[in-house]
């Protein structure tokens, strides 16, 4: 039974309900907002004041309560066995931003790694804020190949909602003229250091087909006007990001977007507010609203609006609409191709090299660079040189050079004074580079729903059964094997190859289950991101994703994000939704 | 070099000035029980893990890590209390073994080299003995560095990491043996050692 206790359907009714708060949810809601629509965000998680609620922000490594906010063993054991796989995620510093594995728990087939934060802002505040543009060659990759099913937009019908974005939400960066990585609106790029600076020239001189450019990332170097009155600042170099920036410095919906949208006096921002279903009004062909479970008291209320944004990530989108069942949608939300849940992808990393570079004592750098070099893509471009025939598509790498800290002396011998003169010292530089591998779309890759399993919340949990095969394996060979390469041709000495375990998810950047496509029998939205059987919902997270890329997707999800708000008000005001 | 005076002195100190008659009969008897359990083993974030007689082996140890010079040392930190606290309420049962019986494993090797506790040693003998343990540490911690599921850590490894991260993010370790500074500004990529001076503790 129902409660629709909370006040009036009247007032439970808006232009525009978006659910999520996370790095889309916030950007479909500033949009949305600042084009006049009354917008109701709802966010499972509690409530993140930008700044005030950063609660660690200031904290030196002994105010915690084990050293740099180490997180005990027995507690590890407990809450985050899952979420402690990447090795950083689990910390004091930052375990508030992660859930307890115990309490929203999944199952695997195989390993999977599903890391998730639930608090309004989402993973927007601990993101890796990595943010490259799509080329064509990624979006004519599906049909070139007769992978998957083509993509319904192209570079050119991204490519001003890539310079929206940029220029909103600030992207550092060096501009480079490849066409496998277009260049898009900067602030002032970082610096490379000393180490990196000859490690770009010797590669580049030695490799043609290969450039070594600064990580371009939603770090603010030279806020604009418009940033500044949002309260945004100049990045500080603290590399403490995922505690939260009360400086704004780097895009997060907590610091940036949910605050425009606030500005418009548009949004109702609700938390502890968990979705639990669409709800589709067969006779209108549309969805009406959407039923929410409140965290706490678990009480059922439903919300009204005439456009819906799905921005619950990836895979909480995808169960949300899984668990949207009707007469009219049997297997779930916009489910009739049978693609939802399916063609899970990720960008297979955890391999590439490392190396020690002799001299350079002399040099040193100032600051923390939260942010590193990046190798963008040089295999398979379309032209006989970098075609591959052991794999299809390509890879980036990110790493950097810096000097060794007091680390490195509990692995080396000796003790006494002598070791203490040393903690002192900046140590050798060293150097490493890992890549980002795309991972190609299998439809037997899927997540289903799963009533065995029940979380925190009494509601059902998703299944894992997802793998990377082939060409991916085939890929981080030669992802180790160039690692190793250029960092040797650099001059490194003790060129050291890894090729890590890996479990989808690592990336955290899962994508692609309910994809975009031209056919609806195929795909589940169209070009706009709209599920094809129900036009006034759209899905921007990455579930939208046909194909994967090899770059780090935020970027390509908000310029979709963008696209489709403005695409939504336009049909809105035609009538058409 | 510590004294026997000096380092009961200072693990009266450690364990808040209240050792116990027999705790500093047993330290200058050189307490030889083994296995060396002689106090309480609750487990908890406050500590309170090492025994009284572990407490001034370690005292020792760290002091000889990272000994105090016209700087401050492991023991101004609060070292020792700081591993107890560690092998209490951060490290599972496994790290708290293999502290426990290397501790009785120092003292028994005492006994076999000079027929005395370790804590009995003189300052270069204690020194000697432990040079003996770091190239231990070292040969095992190398010949397993690809082992999985890794296996349980050298004791005097354990000693020597939590001696160095305890002292090292300590607030006078940080800002007094190395440059800290939580918000450096715009970052600056290529600049020479000596603008700097020390090594950035974070």
């Amino acid at each position: 039974m129902q409660h629709l206790s909370q006040g009036t359907r009247e007032a439970r009714t808006f232009d525009a309900i978006v659910v999520g708060s996370g790095l889309t949810g916030g950007w479909a809601a500033k949009d949305l907002c600042e084009k006049g629509l009354k917008t109701l965000v709802l966010e499972r998680g509690r409530k993140v004041e930008h700044g005030k609620d950063y609660t660690t922000f200031a904290k030196n490594p002994w105010d915690f309560r084990y050293p740099n906010g180490r997180t005990p063993q027995d507690e590890v054991e407990k809450h985050y066995q899952k979420q402690q796989r990447t090795g950083y995620t689990v910390n004091d510093q930052w375990n508030h931003w992660f859930v307890k594995d115990d309490e929203h728990p999944y199952t695997e087939t195989k390993r999977f790694d599903w890391i998730r934060g639930y608090h309004v802002g989402g993973r927007s505040i601990t993101w890796g804020r990595q943010s490259y543009r799509w080329s064509d060659l990624d979006f004519e990759a599906n049909a070139k190949e007769g992978v998957g099913v083509d993509w319904p937009v192209r570079y050119a019908d991204l490519a001003p909602w890539y310079d929206y974005v940029e220029r909103w939400m600030g992207v550092s960066g060096s501009k480079e003229g490849l066409p496998q990585l277009p260049d898009g609106i900067f602030q002032p790029p970082m610096d490379f250091n000393a180490v990196e600076k000859d490690l770009k020239a010797r590669v580049e001189g030695r490799y043609p087909e290969r450039r070594i450019t600064i990580g371009r990332t939603a770090h603010l170097t030279k806020p604009t006007g418009e940033q500044m009155k949002l309260g945004r600042g100049t990045c500080q170099s603290r590399n403490l990001c995922m505690r939260g920036c009360v400086f704004g410095a780097y895009m997060s919906s907590n610091g940036a977007s949910l605050i425009a949208a606030d500005h418009t006096d548009n949004m109702t921002l609700q938390p502890d507010s968990i979705v639990t279903e669409v709800i589709f009004d067969a006779k209108l062909n549309k969805a009406t609203g959407v039923r929410v479970q409140d965290a706490h008291t678990k009480e059922i209320t439903e919300y009204y609006a005439k456009v819906i944004f799905l921005c619950a990530s990836t895979l909480n989108s995808t169960w949300l609409m899984l668990h949207s069942k009707s007469d009219r949608f049997p297997n779930g939300f916009g489910n009739d191709s049978d693609e939802l849940g399916r063609n899970v992808m990720d960008h297979h990393l955890g391999v590439g090299a490392q190396a020690d570079v002799d001299g350079y004592e002399d040099r040193y750098y100032s600051g923390r660079r939260p942010n590193g070099i990046y190798i963008p893509r040089f295999r398979n471009l379309g032209d006989g040189g970098t075609k591959r025939n052991d794999f299809a598509r390509g890879y980036g790498y990110q790493g950097g050079a810096s000097r060794t800290g007091w680390q490195r002396l509990v692995a080396e011998m000796g003790f006494g004074k002598e070791l203490k003169d040393d903690i002192s010292e900046p140590g050798p530089w060293t150097i490493g580079i890992g890549g980002f591998g795309e991972m190609l779309p299998y439809r037997d890759n899927r997540v289903t729903m799963n009533s065995d399993v029940k979380d925190i919340d009494g509601l059902p949990t998703l299944k894992f059964d997802v793998s990377i095969r082939q060409n991916e394996l085939n890929m981080r060979k030669d992802m180790q094997a160039s690692a190793e390469e250029m960092l040797a041709a650099a001059g490194f000495k003790n060129v050291r190859g890894f090729d890590r375990p890996y479990g989808p998810g690592l990336g955290i950047h899962e994508m692609g289950t309910a994809r975009m496509g031209r056919d609806p029998k195929t795909s589940v939205l169209n070009s706009w991101a709209q599920v094809h059987a129900c036009t006034n919902v759209y899905v921007t997270d990455g579930s939208f994703m046909t194909s994967a890329a090899c770059v780090n997707p935020s970027l390509t999800y908000l310029a979709m994000t963008a696209r489709a708000a403005d695409h939504a008000v336009t049909a809105l005001k035609r009538g058409e939704l | 070099m510590m004294d026997r005076r000096e380092l009961l002195h200072r693990a009266s100190m450690l364990l808040g000035g209240t050792i116990s008659a027999g705790a500093s009969a047993g330290i200058l008897a050189g307490c030889v029980a083994t296995p060396w359990v002689d106090g309480p083993t609750p487990v908890g974030a406050t500590g309170n893990f090492l025994t009284p007689m572990e407490m001034t082996a370690i005292t020792s140890m760290a002091d000889h890590i990272i000994p105090k010079t016209d700087t401050p040392g492991a023991l101004d930190v609060g070292v020792p209390a700081f591993i107890d606290r560690m092998l209490a309420g951060y490290y599972l049962q496994r790290e708290r073994d293999v502290m426990r019986s290397g501790l009785a494993r120092i003292n028994a090797d005492a006994q076999a080299l000079r027929g005395v506790s370790f804590l009995q040693l003189t300052s270069d003998e204690q020194v000697e003995l432990m040079k003996r343990y770091d190239r231990e540490q070292y040969d095992y911690t190398r010949a397993n560095a690809t082992t999985q599921p890794p296996p349980a850590p050298h004791f005097f490894r354990l000693v020597k990491e939590l001696t160095i991260l305890g002292f090292c993010s300590s607030e006078a370790g940080a800002t007094k043996l190395m440059s800290y500074n939580q918000t450096p500004g715009p970052y600056r990529g290529d600049v020479p050692l000596s603008e700097i001076g020390k090594v950035s503790a974070l």
